[in-house]
């Protein structure tokens, strides 16, 4: 078992950039290196000064540590603008893997995951896996390369030295490690409490009303003081210890000066070392402190990292339940769609569709109604494979759907959803997403059928209107005459409708029925509506009740069998006539 | 490693340099991400212009004002400590002029000795500095963030109804947050950056003023350096933000309009704008990562120039035997110390500005007054108005949300004392508008709305909503027990929350959802005070919609309001629940004046009384049979609404 299992996943990627990771540690390398010879060089100019050497000396000196500096400067540049660069392109590349991942993955993956979740994983925990290939990979390869050249160096100059240097090192890994255990402990805790904290003041603020109605804020004051007054003294553990643990460390550094002071002293004074030498080791010693400690702040990197890349993981180890099949498709499609012995749950949920039969013939309209979550909607879903069926089959011409390629299958199915989503762009890109590269004229004939002249003509830049995120910009029938355009333009042999006119007004409705009829010529049609004004014009209407086909024929035959159908006809008639009644008049 | 990523131990709390910049690089993405995913928010926080403005720095301070002891005592232990560390390089140097040279044993054993003391004190007072800077920070921003929830209790429903609950939480906690970061890193470390900087300076020339001068010179440029690589990467930090708020933007887009991009066959197409975006951000934050590799050389450069200017000035002038080689030494020690807070105070800034930032805000929000004041002029409890004034009457009320658009239109009603009154109404009729005026969340246009004959304007408002209870459409419940929901946190006598669980049959689901330890934290499962009851779930998803308006009956039972305003639920409950909840309800109507908001044809069986509201006006009024009878409005309503219902078992 290795140490870091999903951390383990990232190495195609640092493969791919092999090159520059393997650059990057020659700078690290060249970087320390030369920068560890100013100490030997500042030891040679004590010496100096203490021998009574030559300012000529002394300056050659000073100008050799400016140039070590400009050089390994140099070099410092390059290992950080390689070694981070290169985080940045994994970064780059781990998102785009990513997202593509998460567009291929079916609606029932969507249906576990929440958006805030799914985001939250591109961003934040991309952000810790990447800063383990960044700064953690950099100061990871600094410290060792810094540590292993100063003690060659240093154990050249003195042994005895450089163990008195080397002392408080060790000492420092230890309280590090201990610390950053108890720290993270204790942060873990004072996160616990502000997400506590943050809950109850979302609590309060989302439940104002019955919060205020019941003259309840005095209450839920003193009780979100309470949880203020617990996260305070949380925060005051953490802060107490991590005081401790800062103080410990400035302690321990302190310390290895004085010992370096008190046996370097020792030393010179014994003659086994020349000043110049002692003062050489300080430095040493201020050099080798913050790779110490970035070994601590390294290791927490990485253990977060790890966290965040097994979060990552699991949503790139799903694996997308909807497979393109082998077959291709008539040309031309001609569009006579079967559902045999359908049958659909959502995951282990209850049955919503049961063992439907239905057969709709080449170039037919046919209407779906029913209650509110009678699995209308759900029946169309299966036509453009959002969902497979848990049992029987759904064919076109005559295939099954999971026989079919995916992308050729979905090229000839128009769907105009529920929910009109739009994109945050331009109408006209909008309109053209089924048909990147549609031609303006016919954008805006697609417009144009779906009755959005008007609208067009209301906004000051047409067709090429921003519309603001998610559509919010336009009214909810403009959105949906705007997604009945994108499936026009599509030009598709199998048209989908569901629910497409729910907020259309009375007479933009019969205009879009009107253009529905043109469009229905020559190509197989269903329409999923709640108003009977929408489907009555079928060529076939199909009752759905509870997940079972209830009633089926035309308008006339279905008011005339006085059943579901009729009762729904009637009570909309009612409903009308109630909402038209003028009480004043 | 190059000196200038070597951090002091003090730099390990977050002064300047890499670690300090990735961490906020860090929480600078997060913030973002938090603010940018909820665009509403995002656009009004875009406008605020972070700028030292002494007005708000002087009420800032007002908060620090009862811990102004404390503050003192931090600052004084900061000015101790900062100045006590300054003597480690005269003690270097003493060692080595006196004892090293003197090939004293004895003195430098004494003056290791104390040394050692030297560290064991400013351990204790750096020890005593941080936490007292910490915890006094900490407290002033637990009495800011109590005052601001106490602030935002007494705003008005129209407030909340303009600022989404995400904008409100931001303003408790990452605003306030940013206040900590202003007292702990900002103010008064400020105090210790000046003492250092002005105390080397003072050693420095005390210890050889033309030395002092040669070396200093590298600090001008320090400073500039440091001045144009803060600006360059602030600018390089605006971008990357504005890019990842687009890149977030397009993703959580694409996730919540998957299946339009797989219906369309899109996703190549959608890949390849996002790999714009992805690059766009991934070069802005190259930018970045330049500047920070230029940085950080050239500033290693000027301490080497430091460096070889002492060594070399100083080499000469201690061959003239006018600088001793402990002195140098010392000296080489006073840079290399007088370069931190150099490039920190930038830092510092960044921070100031971020916290002035987050102060403009919240004080925005503390100076908010809530249209609706909570305590009425006139007289608390005194006359009620003509006897026998109706419980509730609306005279001639006018009222819109919106200007233009009318939802009441001269509505008048009364409601006599102990009677139960049904109004029923299409959607948009105006029905809960009525509930909200009653209740005194917003106040009329025009006319009238009294309660007890006397207008609710007069009243004080805690009096009128104990004696006018809401059980709203949707039941609001809290993350808790049972217990916790029906009397609430203001608290009920016991017998009467035991009596309205048993009333309204919550008793065995009262003892199910009792406190039961949380178990789904992370972290250790060993915490102090674990046991927090989780009880009925975040907004009680643990129940159901109709176990949800059994505990919504419940708590208006035990707050026991002489009038109730009852907005029905309409959501679909199964047939058991569905008689329990009638059940509840006509014991929860049970003598008391009720004005309810139908939706339920039980419930309209229950009622004296039945008004019928159409387009913001009374157009019915009588019995459920006379109305019938009438075979108006309410007729055809009650044909299309309730007839369905009987059908049901």
């Amino acid at each position: 078992m290795p140490l870091f299992p999903h951390l383990g996943n990232l190495r195609p990627y640092l493969v791919r950039y092999r090159g520059q990771v393997a650059l990057g540690y020659l700078f690290v390398v060249l970087q320390s290196g030369s920068a560890l010879t100013i100490p030997w060089l500042l030891k040679r100019g004590v010496d100096g000064i203490q021998r009574g050497a030559p300012p000529s000396f002394l300056l050659q000196t000073a100008a050799t540590i400016l140039a070590i500096s400009a050089f390994s400067g140099v070099f410092l540049f390059l290992k950080r603008w390689v070694l981070i660069g290169a985080s940045r392109l994994v970064e780059y590349d781990l998102r785009q893997d990513f997202f593509a991942h998460l567009q291929r993955l079916s609606l029932s993956f969507y249906g576990r995951h929440r958006t805030g979740d799914l985001m939250a994983r591109a961003t934040n925990d991309l952000n810790a896996v990447r800063d383990v290939v960044g700064p953690g990979l950099m100061y990871g390869m600094t410290t060792l390369t810094t540590v292993a050249v100063s003690l060659v160096l240093m154990l050249r100059i003195d042994p005895v030295l450089a163990a008195a240097t080397l002392v408080p090192f060790p000492l420092m890994a230890v309280v590090v490690s201990r610390f950053a255990q108890e720290v993270h402990r204790r942060s873990v805790k004072v996160q616990d409490q502000y997400g506590v904290l943050s809950n109850a003041a979302q609590e309060n603020i989302a439940g104002i009303r019955v919060v205020q109605g019941y003259c309840q804020e005095e209450a839920e004051g003193e009780h979100f003081a309470r949880e203020n007054r617990t996260y305070m003294n949380r925060s005051l553990d953490l802060i107490r210890f991590r005081a401790l643990f800062q103080g410990s460390i400035a302690f321990l550094l302190g310390g290895g000066s004085l010992l370096l002071l008190w046996i370097g002293g020792i030393r010179v004074i014994h003659g086994g070392v020349t000043l110049g030498e002692l003062v050489a080791f300080t430095a040493y010693l201020s050099q080798l402190t913050w790779p110490f400690i970035a070994v601590g702040w390294v290791i927490s990197l990485v253990q977060r990292g790890e966290a965040a890349m097994q979060r990552i993981q699991r949503i790139r180890d799903e694996v997308p339940e909807i497979h393109s099949g082998p077959g291709t498709l008539l040309d031309p499609v001609r569009g006579e769609i079967r559902f045999e012995g359908v049958s659909f749950r959502y995951g282990t949920g209850a049955e919503v569709l049961h063992a439907i039969d239905l057969v709709v013939p080449a170039g037919t309209v046919l209407a779906i109604t029913g209650r509110t979550g009678c699995g209308k909607s759900t029946l169309l879903n299966l036509l453009p494979r959002l969902y497979d069926p848990s049992a029987g089959r759904v064919l076109l011409d005559g295939i099954d759907l999971r026989e079919l390629d995916l992308g050729g299958l979905r090229q000839a199915i128009g769907v105009v959803p529920q929910e009109p989503f739009l994109f945050s762009d331009t109408l006209s890109e909008n309109i053209r997403f089924g048909r990147a590269d549609a031609p303006c004229e016919d954008v805006l004939r697609a417009a144009h059928r779906a009755q959005l002249d008007d609208d067009l003509a209301g906004f000051q830049q047409g067709i090429e209107t921003r519309v603001g995120e998610r559509g919010v910009t336009l009214s909810g029938g403009q959105r949906q005459r705007a997604a009945l355009a994108r499936a026009l333009l599509k030009d598709p042999p199998v048209l989908l409708l569901d629910d497409p006119l729910s907020s259309v007004d009375k007479s933009t409705e019969e205009a879009l029925l009107r253009t529905l009829r043109d469009v229905a010529a020559g190509r197989t049609v269903i329409i999923v509506a709640h108003r009977v004004s929408t489907v009555r014009t079928a060529d076939r209407i199909v009752v759905l009740d509870a997940g079972r086909i209830a009633e089926t024929g035309t308008h006339d035959e279905l008011i005339a069998a006085g059943g579901l159908y009729a009762e729904l006809a009637r009570r909309q008639a009612l409903a009308e006539e109630l909402k038209e009644s003028d009480v004043l008049g | 490693m190059s000196s200038a990523e070597r951090r002091s131990p003090a730099g390990l709390s977050g002064g300047a340099g890499e670690k300090a910049s990735a961490t906020k690089k860090a929480s600078a993405t997060t913030r973002a991400d938090a603010t940018d995913t909820n665009p509403a928010a995002s656009e009004t926080e875009r406008l605020y212009q972070p700028r030292l403005d002494r007005v708000v720095l002087a009420r800032l301070l007002g908060y620090a004002r009862p811990y102004r002891g404390r503050i003192a005592g931090a600052i004084l232990l900061l000015l101790l400590v900062a100045g006590l560390e300054l003597l480690f390089p005269l003690l270097t140097r003493r060692a080595i002029d006196t004892y090293i040279t003197g090939r004293d044993l004895h003195g430098l054993g004494v003056l290791s000795l104390f040394y050692l003391g030297l560290l064991v004190v400013i351990f204790a007072l750096r020890y005593l500095q941080l936490v007292l800077t910490q915890a006094t920070g900490q407290r002033i921003t637990t009495d800011l963030r109590d005052s601001l929830f106490a602030h935002i209790q007494g705003l008005d429903q129209a407030w909340f109804e303009k600022n989404p609950v995400g904008r409100i939480m931001t303003r408790l906690t990452g605003d306030v947050e940013a206040l900590n970061d202003l007292f702990t890193s900002g103010l008064v470390s400020i105090f210790g950056d000046v003492v250092t900087l002005f105390g080397i300076a003072g050693v420095l020339f005390w210890l050889n003023p033309r030395l002092a001068l040669v070396a200093l010179t590298v600090v001008p440029l320090l400073l500039t350096v440091t001045l144009l690589f803060r600006a360059r990467v602030r600018t390089a930090y605006a971008l990357i933000r504005v890019r990842i708020a687009a890149i977030n933007a397009y993703l959580q887009e694409s996730i919540a309009g998957v299946s339009l991009v797989q219906l369309f066959h899109r996703e190549e197409i959608h890949e390849a704008k996002f790999a714009g975006l992805n690059a766009a951000h991934r070069d802005a934050f190259l930018k970045s990562v330049f500047y920070y590799s230029v940085y950080f050389p050239v500033v290693e450069l000027l301490e080497s120039l430091a460096l070889a200017l002492i060594l070399w000035y100083g080499g000469i002038v201690s061959l003239r035997g006018a600088l001793t080689l402990g002195s140098l030494v010392a000296f080489i020690q006073y840079a290399e110390r007088f370069f931190r807070p150099i490039r920190d105070l930038s830092e510092r800034y960044n921070i100031l500005q971020g916290a002035m930032a987050s102060s403009e805000r919240i004080f925005d929000l503390l100076d908010t007054k809530p249209e609706i004041a909570a305590t009425a002029p006139r007289d608390r409890d005194g006359s009620r108005g003509a006897w026998p004034a109706p419980a509730v009457e609306f005279q001639n009320v006018r009222f819109s949300y919106v200007s233009g658009e009318e939802v009441l239109k001269g509505l008048s009603f009364a409601v006599r004392r102990g009677e139960s009154v049904a109004l029923v109404g299409q959607t948009g009729a105006g029905k809960t508008t009525v509930s909200t005026l009653l209740s005194r969340f917003r106040d009329v246009d025009d006319g009238a709305v009294l309660v007890d004959g006397r207008d609710v304007r007069d009243w004080d408002i805690p009096s009128l909503r104990r004696r006018v209870a809401l059980v709203p459409q949707e039941a609001f419940l809290w993350t808790g027990d049972i217990r916790l929901n029906v009397a609430l946190r203001a608290g009920r006598p016991e017998a009467m929350v035991a009596e309205a669980i048993r009333l309204t049959g919550l008793e065995t689901l009262a003892g199910r959802f009792a406190a039961v330890p949380g178990n789904d934290h992370a972290g250790d499962g060993r915490e102090s005070d674990g046991s927090r009851p989780d009880g009925v779930g975040e907004r009680g998803s643990q129940l159901s919609s109709g176990e949800r308006q059994l505990v919504s009956i419940a708590r208006a039972l035990a707050a026991d309001p002489p009038i109730l305003v009852l907005d029905e639920a309409t959501s679909n409950v199964d047939t058991e629940t569905e008689q329990r909840i009638r059940a509840a309800l006509r014991e929860l109507l049970r003598g008391r004046t009720s004005l309810v908001i139908a939706h339920r044809l039980s419930t309209i069986r229950f009622v004296n009384r039945i008004l019928v509201l159409h387009h913001g006006l009374l157009v019915e009024d009588g019995t459920h049979d006379e109305l019938l009878r009438r075979g108006g409005i309410y007729a055809r309503y009650y044909e299309l609404e309730y007839r369905g219902q009987e059908a049901a078992p």
